[in-house]
């Protein structure tokens, strides 16, 4: 998904479950050791992810404002402002 | 029963991500993206992690989800067809998913530490919030400090980057 589409929505997308992928292999670490490390992992992945889809969203909103188009080819554009 | 459960929540989940990947639609893409999130936050709660599931569907659900579904009614007049729709480059992507894929698998089988996770996996320990806060909140409360630094940049960062009005000719 990350690599086939150019929509930066479907990108973002493919970017969480990546990410939500890697939560659930920590949850598996996490029921094999008994421990709440992982848990804590998990909350800062949950934090950092937040953190991406703002600023991805913000960039995906800025560039349909300036540019007229949603194109990820078009983010270049951006760098005049 | 926990296992039956999680073994079914796994596969519903993997079942809606992959439908994710292929939906033609955006919108439908960021629905089932919706039900693998809640998928994700029933497999946190059945095994034991009640905060991280309770988080998760009010973080993604309430947070992310609904930003999601506010830029696609934000951008809603454009002509998607020739964008996310579509594949640009289906045999490279799968391809290269592929051998990622392989390389991970065959990584994750080889470790000494999926060889001590088959031995000592138990789904029905409990992760109780108590040592999650107090470990948080002691042990980790440097890098607590750092996301919460993390958030309040990303809020600076998006007001900064959306107070753009101006149009390029």
């Amino acid at each position: 998904m990350l690599l086939s589409k150019k929509h930066i929505l479907s990108i973002l997308i493919g970017i969480e479950l990546f990410l939500n992928g890697i939560n659930l292999l920590f949850i598996t670490i996490c029921k094999a050791y008994s421990n709440d490390i992982a848990n804590i992992f998990i909350l800062f992945i949950l934090v950092i992810t937040a953190c991406e889809v703002a600023i991805g969203l913000a960039i995906f909103i800025l560039n349909q404002r300036i540019n007229k188009t949603i194109d990820l080819n078009n983010l270049n554009k951006l760098k005049d402002i | 029963m926990t296992e039956s459960l999680v073994f079914l929540f796994c596969i519903l989940s993997v079942c809606t991500a992959v439908t994710t990947c292929l939906s033609s639609k955006i919108i439908r893409s960021t629905f089932f993206f919706g039900v693998t999130l809640f998928l994700i936050a029933f497999i946190f709660i059945v095994v034991g992690s009640t905060l991280l599931g309770i988080i998760q569907i009010l973080l993604y659900t309430g947070g992310t989800l609904v930003l999601f579904l506010f830029s696609i009614f934000l951008t809603g007049n454009w002509d998607y067809n020739n964008l996310g729709e579509t594949f640009s480059r289906p045999i490279l992507a799968i391809t290269i998913s592929f051998i990622f894929f392989i390389t991970l698998s065959f990584l994750i089988s080889e470790s000494q530490t999926f060889i001590d996770l088959e031995k000592n996996f138990n789904l029905n320990s409990i992760a109780s919030t108590k040592n999650v806060s107090k470990s948080l909140f002691n042990d980790w409360v440097f890098i607590l400090e750092i996301s919460s630094i993390l958030l309040l940049a990303t809020i600076v960062g998006c007001l900064t980057l959306l107070k753009f009005r101006k149009e390029i000719k």
